[in-house]
């Protein structure tokens, strides 16, 4: 049951090509452990986990898996706009889901554009040292060409599947402390988080509809 | 000054005693001798004057109370005394008196009277020239102010003299010739003396002078006197003795007996005498008085030197000096036997200032032994000038006896002023010294007023804890069964959102692209678009037609999903949440069911809030369901599939679920109905059976809602596949 206090809430989005791996590690960020068969993505999944970026800042972090399917992708680039953070995964055992990280990177880009977003390259299944396509180099030299961080994660393992969400996460509050981000009407990428709602359930009414938060 | 007043006084009271009274006399006469001898001594025997002052100061109270009139005149003539000390014209005056010592012990019975004459002449002319002269003069007008003072700093000044002549006695008896150099020298050491020893002795002094007003006005003081006299007598016996040896070595002609003996011993004796009667009639007002100057006075008496035992070791010391010297020595070994016991206490107190002494030493026994010495040549032919005038002027302050009174009277007032000052400053001192944090203290019941609130807003602050600890309890209860809350827990609410923005994208497509269509293009799509939005009008679902309780949801689903998605539905939607999630709200309810029906017992609590869950899980299931559908649509572009019939099976498939939620609140508030039914207090399960119903209504809007969102994207997809055929 997740605590229903925090600070804020930062939507963070995952692409990359289809099967490098995005929604095991959601999964395995979301619920501890590693789902041996997973179905491919259809559009969007949904993922939250409360974290604390700081001592006694809790903020939830709204997971949107994307499909990484190219025929899902007119659709996942209208998400794009609603994110704060961004993690860019891609298969160290497959060089193809590497090299098309700079696509996706620039369609994010591209999409979140007027709204500041922190990035993250994620080399997933570092476990899978044997079948290593991608060194650790190539991944770290292409992130800071970007000016982006780097991590290599494994859903497996759990290598740095905490500390890749937890470094986005840390970021994106920073920029918000900073100023450089804020909370705007229209836009979903951070969101206000409800401390204590005072209802109870003798109050409680239908919500509203249009997904507003309670 | 003050002491060669009060020594005027004693004086004057001496004679005036011995005149009406003998007793009275041998002790007063005796007094009034030491003091008239102190006096009239001057500049030239100002140490054993000093001394004898000191001693006096302490008795002064009981003299002060014997002759208050006659104090007033000594004061007077005191002041006169001292001017005329400082000035060396009486220099020869002062030598007179010196050598009166030395004849008092040859001549007593006599001297004493001529003493004491002489004395009050040689003051009483100087006083009665510097009465005359007082006012006009700011000097004389000051001393009666600083009396105590110039006291305390004569005894001081007195002592270190003493003390330097005990030292210097050896060197002083071959120093005759410096006379001259006396008078002036002999006061500066004594101007330092006083600023470093007049403190602490000022302090004392001043103490004891606002004893003296009180005590004499207590009345006790005269009948002290005379009591406490022979009491202290003994130490003055003591002193005699000794003396009396003394005096029968060195002088034969002292044989007279006690009174040589006490002439001569009476300057030692009579200084412990003074000080013990002091220091007792001292103790006396003490006990009157209160604790509060117990301290105070213990001190004077330390001060004092009331310890009998160092005085007579210190008197034996002068003995010894005395045998030593020659016979003019045997005098000034007198005084300054009466000094030493003294200065040895003083001593004590003033070791720091007997260092200064020490220094000055090199030219204090020039002037001492001068002082001393030479004079008691000089001093018996300017003694019986002196005690001449002395007589006259004695007489003549019979008549000044009424102004004396005024005088007194007015220092009672103002010693009684004093009195209650230092008394208040006293227990100040006092309060202060036993609670150093009185302030403090103060301070804290000056804010007990506003302790109260203090523990008034504590006690608030922990009834604010405590309701807000249960509130959060009941929050957290609620947020258990919170529709809203459960809902969003299971991602319903990034559903809906991203259905909504898939709906918003959508439809500004649809917009955009009829407006880029031309007429004929409209025309031939316009149909469909009617049929597809007619499709999402969805009527009185609130009356479900389907009455039937067991629906069977899963092919319901299967069915309508199939028509939704043209046959190509991936296995996850079919297989999806939505599926997983119904079946299960079913087991429990199924399970429930058949526990009420076996009889055990079901929380109406528990029951509500897997109401509240199911429906949540299902609805946010439902909106996923949904929003997947829309993003199938709008990618299933290529078949032919006639879009109004998607609409319809979707809108089929939004009655499905609604139905579904309508029946698992039925089935939910049946339990609860049940559970009510079998409870003691049903109200309490009444709210929650119609928040269940409520909370049902939710879910059917939200699922209903999100059909609504769908019709854009069907209309888009419709848009697409139109194009695409074209």
């Amino acid at each position: 049951m997740v605590e229903p206090i925090f600070e804020y809430q930062f939507r963070l989005i995952l692409i990359g090509d289809s099967t490098v791996g995005k929604s095991s590690l959601l999964k395995y960020f979301t619920e501890g452990k590693f789902s041996e068969v997973c179905d491919p993505t259809v559009g969007v999944d949904f993922f939250a986990r409360l974290i604390e970026v700081k001592p006694g800042v809790r903020v939830k972090l709204q997971l949107w898996d994307t499909a990484g399917q190219e025929r899902f992708r007119a659709i996942t680039k209208s998400y794009y706009r609603n994110s704060v953070g961004a993690l860019l995964v891609y298969d160290i055992t497959k060089r193809v889901s590497f090299e098309n990280l700079t696509g996706w990177l620039e369609e994010a880009r591209q999409h979140i554009e007027p709204n500041k977003a922190v990035f993250l390259v994620v080399g997933h299944k570092a476990d899978a040292e044997e079948d290593r396509q991608v060194t650790t180099r190539e991944g770290k030299l292409l992130a800071e060409h970007n000016g982006l961080k780097f991590l290599e994660t494994s859903a497996v393992t759990g290598l740095n599947v905490e500390e890749c969400f937890l470094t986005v996460a840390r970021d994106v509050y920073e920029l918000l402390e900073q100023g450089k981000i804020t909370v705007e009407e229209g836009w979903e990428g951070v969101k206000n988080g409800y401390a204590r709602p005072r209802e109870t359930f003798h109050v409680m009414e239908g919500e509203p509809e249009g997904g507003g938060c309670c | 000054m003050s002491d060669s007043e009060e020594e005027f006084a004693s004086a004057d009271e001496g004679e005036e005693e011995s005149t009406n009274s003998q007793p009275k006399k041998s002790q007063t006469g005796q007094l009034g001798k030491k003091e008239e001898k102190t006096k009239a001594k001057g500049p030239g025997v100002q140490s054993v004057e000093r001394k004898e002052s000191a001693n006096q100061s302490g008795s002064r109270t009981q003299q002060l109370t014997k002759s208050t009139d006659q104090k007033q005149k000594a004061e007077s003539a005191a002041k006169q005394t001292a001017n005329s000390k400082s000035s060396v014209t009486e220099k020869d005056d002062k030598g007179s008196v010196g050598q009166s010592k030395a004849n008092p012990g040859q001549q007593q019975p006599t001297g004493k009277g001529k003493k004491v004459r002489k004395g009050k002449g040689a003051k009483k002319a100087a006083g009665k020239t510097d009465e005359t002269d007082r006012n006009p003069e700011p000097v004389v007008v000051e001393k009666p102010e600083t009396t105590t003072e110039k006291e305390t700093e004569k005894s001081d000044t007195e002592l270190k003299s003493t003390t330097m002549d005990v030292e210097l006695k050896d060197n002083e008896s071959g120093m005759p010739q410096e006379t001259t150099s006396q008078p002036s020298i002999p006061e500066q050491p004594t101007d330092t003396a006083k600023a470093e020893v007049a403190k602490p002795m000022a302090e004392l002094t001043a103490e004891l002078s606002c004893t003296e007003p009180s005590a004499s006005t207590a009345g006790g003081g005269v009948q002290d006197k005379q009591t406490e006299k022979p009491h202290s007598m003994s130490p003055q016996d003591g002193a005699k003795s000794i003396f009396d040896k003394l005096a029968g070595a060195t002088h034969k002609e002292e044989k007279n007996g006690e009174k040589g003996a006490g002439s001569w011993g009476s300057w030692g004796g009579w200084g412990t005498s003074l000080l013990s009667t002091a220091s007792k009639s001292v103790s006396t007002f003490t006990s009157q008085v209160g604790e509060g100057f117990s301290t105070v006075l213990e001190t004077v008496e330390a001060s004092l030197g009331a310890p009998s035992p160092e005085e007579l070791a210190n008197i034996e010391k002068a003995e010894e000096a005395v045998k030593e010297g020659e016979g003019e020595e045997g005098n000034k070994q007198s005084a300054d036997e009466s000094k030493q016991p003294e200065n040895k206490d003083q001593r004590a107190a003033e070791k720091s200032t007997d260092d200064k002494g020490t220094e000055d030493t090199a030219e204090k026994p020039v002037t001492e032994s001068s002082q001393e010495a030479p004079p008691e040549q000089d001093g018996s032919p300017s003694e019986a000038e002196g005690g001449a005038g002395g007589l006259g002027g004695w007489f003549s302050s019979f008549g000044k006896v009424t102004k004396k009174l005024e005088d007194t009277g007015k220092n009672i007032m103002t010693g009684g002023l004093d009195v209650l000052e230092s008394i208040g400053k006293k227990t100040m001192d006092v309060i202060s010294e036993k609670d150093p944090g009185f302030a403090h203290t103060k301070g804290l019941f000056k804010d007990k007023g506003s302790k109260p609130n203090l523990s008034q807003m504590l006690r608030e602050a922990k009834e604010e804890a405590e309701e807000k600890a249960k509130m959060e309890e009941e929050h957290k209860e609620a947020q258990k069964a919170h529709f809203g809350t459960l809902f969003d827990e299971h991602q319903g609410l990034a559903r809906l959102e991203a259905l909504e923005m898939l709906s918003n994208q959508s439809e500004a497509k649809v917009q955009g692209t009829l407006g880029s269509l031309t007429e004929d293009q409209l025309q031939s799509i316009k149909l469909e678009l009617v049929m597809i939005k007619e499709a999402f009008q969805l009527e009185d679902l609130d009356e479900p037609e389907d009455d039937e309780m067991d629906h069977n949801f899963a092919k319901l689903m299967t069915e309508h999903l199939l028509v939704v998605h043209a046959g190509t539905t991936p296995d996850k939607l079919n297989k999806g949440e939505l599926f997983m999630v119904q079946s299960k709200i079913r087991e429990y309810l199924k399970d429930s069911k058949e526990e009420q029906e076996s009889g055990s017992k079901q929380n109406a609590k528990d029951l509500h809030r897997s109401a509240i869950q199911s429906l949540a899980e299902l609805t946010s299931a439902a909106v996923g369901q949904f929003h997947k559908a829309g993003e199938l649509l709008l990618l299933q572009q290529d078949d032919g599939a006639n879009f109004a019939d998607r609409a319809s099976s979707l809108a089929n498939l939004t009655r499905v679920l609604c139905t579904e939620v309508g029946i698992i609140s039925n089935k939910f508030t049946q339990c609860m109905n049940a559970v009510a039914a079998n409870s003691e207090d049903p109200d309490s399960i009444n709210p929650l059976i119609t928040n269940v119903y409520l909370e049902a209504g939710n879910s059917a809007t939200y699922i209903q809602d999100a059909f609504q969102l769908l019709l854009p994207v069907m209309q888009m997809a419709a848009l697409q596949s139109h194009a695409n055929r074209d």
